[in-house]
């Protein structure tokens, strides 16, 4: 029996990251219909935040205060991450809507675009990345208007970003001369977040054994959830995202701004991620291909729970954890000793964490065959426009 | 006069380049076959699988297994499989020291895996991105699979070609690769027809349709899934065949052909060449590839950078691709900004056009016979 | 030209106590409804009354909640649509659907094409037959100029008509056509409702349409739709002076000033 629930536990533990990560995509996705392939670096944000914040801790502040970092980089890590989001929504998504597949390749750009930066970043290269923004934006500014009313204008907005882009890269390559500068900030590597000593501990209860690392985690998808539900609920601006997204044409007329309410839905869902990167930190290292681990199994989350139900993601999420874990670690073996041997034989097959992911894929697509729109499938007319 | 080029560039180039540059024009070649498949299913159909990979790596495999027994004495274990304490063949390698049983595996295991899996998800309306989400995780479950099983197939480690034989002559050898070369081009040229015939006749025509508005098709009687999944089938085979072909021109095969990356980038290719149109496919393969190479070669780091970039650029501003931008008179345009304005071109054929002057006569009938209606 | 339902013959489409619930909604409440062979039937309804929900009932969009629809004595409840069209049932939709990237020939071509399997597109040629009919039915529609340009292309009322033209080249012993004249000139108005008056006969016609000229023009049985069940049968002199239609379209008055 304590096994039982040591299993259910641990498959909770696994579940309730899945949950926080697919929860911003989830966001996007069921309100927006964007896909989003740079959710996992947005996560990946999140987690070099959470980095940045120990760092300040440690350097700067007192002691004392330490053990709160992990704390304080949530909101800090939702800033961030929701402002990164926001800026992709406003340059490159707001483009796209209602062409999926497109926003789908957009933002895998998108996402290969980040994790190089935070491999390359240093000094030299933001220096030189902000003075080709900056340059870009202003150039056309400092010269004559009838240039920017001509046929060949388009050709010479082109070169502008271009002479800008030259630019930035020549300052980045001489300031990358100095040694400091030339320092990239994170590098290739993975780095290592020192979770704080009350996070390092467990709790017995009963004989289960539980990390409280696992348990901050579960605790802090819960009050996620419980701010995401009340924010579409009960909040203004909530029930401005869920009007726009049952019928924006007629939300326009009635003057809610649905450019705004898509940078805010989005922002939201962006700033989720932030936070479920501040909980992976708690698990493992930080790297620049933090976000491609969680990416696909996010997605799959979606998919099984369903398009515009929370209910759906958590339900989905929390399901393909515990029978992950049931698989992965082998677990079901202990549980149901008496097995026949040819399902023993194919469970101790699949009882590794990659051979589980073979197994529970398996089990979506079947389950797919008789649920094709998910655990929670919207309903009426709409549907199949 | 294209395929006189085609023919004396296929004879010339091995003269010409150094046995390296040839090597790597093969492997983009045999790459374009996948783009082909992909514009296929994507281009024509909307489908867009994030998931070529499997397909790719299988035909990589087969091949690949079949040469690891062929340079084998009688009796003898892949090397690989002492390191793990295998004995004995596992059974499904059996069949592959046939050279026929695998010139079949190479096209019809991939084209069976994806017949399957594409009926699966198709049985159930599952389009859009879900298909493309599902695509990618069905890559990744098959990612982990080869990659975790050491005794069966070598793990991360993959297989290698280039030491073994065909006809006693080393895979890898300077000779072999150009025969592989002159292969290829004849095999892409082939996939060219081949993808040619699927989507100029009716087929191509309810290919589109099902891309453009499928219920409607279904309304008419049409059975969607059936065309979908025999053309996911197809698209399969061809990315098994051009996995096939880059596996004995690399070198290796191994999981990461499977990788997530990689699948998403034969999709860009596709995009960039231009998608609906199949010459575009091999081009974006070829072009790009060649990019990457170039630029890995000098600032590997800023390759990420590039590629990220086209994604967006392509998606954005080029949505047909090139060849798309060139067909829509792209350089005239362009030519249009710098101040030479294009020739417009005028059809006095058409004031002698009958349809087309019965047509005039309809829009604005005389006003005797307006009364009279 | 249409003959009135005759009650010996055994009707082509049968909806018996139909009803479709989306979340708690009904769409479709104990609808009932028969279809004579040959028949042009009209069907109207003030928005809301469920009239494209009720196609969505007989071409196996959607499933209904409870009751069963016949065609020829056959259930089609759970039949894909794929299956319901090969039966012998066409459907025209609200908005024009005609594949935009298609020129209007090859449109008519997968529409008028009866072996339509993968392997027969692939390997079969169009029976010379079938190409006479495209070649007709385009100079129908007035579209012959337009053959080899994408339909996208089209003008609001072309695409009507290629779609109409399209429900033709299908050939179904039933045809549903939505909305048809939506859009269209008095003129074209006139010529669609001669089209589906010549139809009918050789054909049963199901015409859904808000357009009461229209109607009139059809001369036809009508069946008035409201909140998802048959309000009333009958000629279109005798619908009109119903007193239940006119409630139902220009509201009750006693309520009207009760609320006010």
């Amino acid at each position: 029996m304590d096994l039982l629930y040591e299993t259910l536990f641990n498959g909770l533990a696994i579940g309730s990251v899945l949950v926080l990560a697919a929860l911003g995509l989830a966001v996007v996705f069921g309100l927006m219909g964007v896909i989003n392939m740079a959710h996992g670096e947005l996560m990946m944000i999140g987690a070099y935040t959470t980095y940045v914040v120990q760092n300040i801790f440690k350097a700067s502040l007192p002691e004392g205060l330490f053990p709160i970092y992990i704390l304080v980089s949530i909101p800090i890590a939702f800033l961030v991450s929701g402002l990164a989001g926001l800026l992709l929504e406003k340059t490159v998504i707001r483009r796209l809507y209602g062409r999926p597949l497109e926003t789908l390749l957009a933002t895998w750009g998108v996402s290969l675009i980040l994790q190089q930066f935070v491999r390359s970043v240093s000094g030299a290269f933001a220096i030189g990345l902000v003075l080709a923004v900056v340059l870009g934006l202003v150039l056309p500014r400092l010269t004559p208007r009838a240039w920017w009313q001509q046929r060949w204008t388009p050709i010479l907005a082109v070169g502008n970003w271009i002479v800008s882009g030259l630019v930035g890269i020549a300052m980045a390559a001489v300031l990358g001369q100095q040694r400091a500068l030339d320092e990239p900030w994170f590098s290739a590597r993975n780095l290592d977040v020192t979770a704080p000593t009350w996070l390092r501990g467990s709790i017995d209860l009963g004989a289960v054994n539980m990390p409280t690392a696992r348990l901050f985690i579960i605790a802090l998808t819960i009050v996620s959830l419980v701010a995401v539900t009340w924010f579409l609920q009960k909040s203004v601006w909530g029930i401005r995202i869920r009007s726009v997204t049952q019928n924006r044409p007629m939300s326009d007329c009635l003057g809610i701004p649905t450019e705004k309410v898509d940078a805010l839905t989005f922002l939201v869902g962006s700033g989720l991620a932030g936070v479920a990167g501040v909980a992976v930190t708690l698990l493992g290292s930080v790297g620049p291909n933090l976000g491609g681990n969680y990416i696909v199994d996010c997605f799959m989350v979606v998919v099984l729970g369903g398009v515009g139900k929370l209910m759906g993601t958590v339900v989905a999420a929390l399901g393909i954890g515990v029978l992950s874990y049931l698989i992965g670690s082998g677990s079901l073996l202990l549980l149901w000793p008496a097995m026949p041997s040819g399902l023993n034989e194919l469970i101790t097959f699949f009882a590794t964490t990659s051979m589980a992911k073979v197994l529970v894929f398996a089990i979506i697509v079947v389950f797919l065959q008789f649920r094709p729109a998910g655990i929670f499938p919207p309903k009426g007319r709409l549907v199949e426009a | 006069m294209p395929w006189v080029l085609i023919v004396a560039a296929t004879l010339i180039l091995p003269v010409v380049l150094p046995p390296f540059r040839l090597n790597l024009l093969g492997r983009f070649l045999s790459l374009g076959i996948v783009a082909l498949g992909i514009d296929l299913i994507w281009g024509f159909t909307g489908l867009l699988s994030l998931g070529q990979g499997i397909f790719f790596a299988i035909g990589g495999y087969a091949i690949g297994m079949y040469l690891q027994l062929d340079s084998l004495e009688p009796g003898q274990l892949p090397e690989f499989f002492g390191l793990y304490g295998v004995k004995e063949l596992p059974s499904f390698w059996q069949p592959f020291t046939s050279p026929l049983f695998t010139f079949l595996a190479i096209w019809v295991i991939p084209a069976l895996v994806a017949g399957v899996l594409g009926f699966l998800v198709f049985r159930n309306r599952i389009k859009g991105v879900y298909f493309s989400i599902l695509t990618q995780a069905a890559l990744l479950v098959f990612f982990n699979f080869f990659n975790g099983q050491q005794k069966l197939i070598n793990g991360t480690n993959g297989l290698k070609t280039d030491t073994a034989r065909i006809f006693g002559e080393l895979v890898g050898s300077d000779a072999m690769q150009r025969w592989l070369f002159w292969v290829t081009v004849l095999l892409v040229v082939a996939a060219w027809f081949l993808c040619r015939w699927l989507t100029s006749g009716r087929f191509g025509d309810a290919l589109v349709a099902i891309r453009d508005d499928e219920p409607r098709l279904r309304f008419t009687g049409y059975n969607p899934t059936a065309y979908k999944t025999v053309v996911f089938a197809v698209a399969g085979a061809m990315a098994g065949v051009s996995g096939a072909l880059y596996t004995v021109q690399s070198g290796i095969v191994s999981p990461q052909f499977m990788a997530v990356p990689f699948s998403i980038e034969m999709v860009i290719w596709v995009a960039v060449g231009g998608r609906g149109t199949l010459i575009g496919a091999i081009l974006g393969a070829v072009l790009i590839n060649y990019a990457k190479s170039l630029v890995s070669e000098a600032l590997p780091e800023t390759w990420l950078f590039i590629q990220g970039g086209l994604f967006l650029l392509v998606v954005t501003a080029l949505p047909d691709g090139l060849v798309g931008w060139w067909r829509q008179g792209g350089p005239r345009q362009l030519q249009a900004m710098v101040g030479w304005p294009p020739v417009v071109p005028t059809y006095p054929a058409l004031d002698l056009d009958p349809a087309v002057q019965a047509e005039a006569a309809e829009l604005t009938p005389p006003p005797a016979q307006r009364a009279e209606s | 030209m249409s003959a009135p339902p005759s009650t010996g013959v055994r009707p082509l489409l049968e909806l018996r106590s139909v009803s479709v619930s989306f979340d708690g909604f009904w769409a479709l409440n104990d609808l009932n409804l028969q279809l004579a062979p040959g028949e042009l039937r009209a069907v109207i309804g003030p928005n809301g009354a469920g009239k494209t929900t009720f196609l969505d009932v007989i071409t196996g969009k959607v499933k209904p909640t409870k009751g069963d629809v016949f065609f020829r004595g056959q259930s089609l409840v759970g039949t894909p649509e794929h299956k319901i069209a090969r039966l012998g049932i066409g459907r025209k939709f609200q908005t024009p659907r005609v594949y935009q990237n298609l020129t209007p020939r090859r449109n008519l071509e997968l529409a008028v094409a009866k072996r339509n399997g993968p392997i027969e597109l692939l390997f079969g040629a169009l029976e010379s037959k079938d190409r006479d009919k495209v070649q007709q039915l385009l100079a129908v529609v007035g579209l012959e100029a337009h053959a080899h340009l994408p339909a996208g292309g089209l003008s609001h009322g072309q695409k009507q008509w290629l779609e109409i033209a399209m429900l033709v080249a299908q050939d179904p012993d039933l045809l549903l056509v939505d909305e048809p004249v939506a859009g269209l000139t008095d003129e074209e108005t006139h010529r669609t409702a001669d089209l589906l008056k010549q139809l009918s006969g050789d054909h049963t016609v199901l015409v859904i349409e808000h357009d009461m000229e229209f109607i009139r023009d059809l001369d036809s049985q009508v069946t008035v739709l409201h909140e998802g069940h048959v309000l009333c049968e009958g000629r279109m002199d005798q619908v009109q002076n119903d007193p239940k239609v006119i409630e139902v379209y220009l509201g009750n008055e006693s309520d009207d000033e009760a609320s006010a």
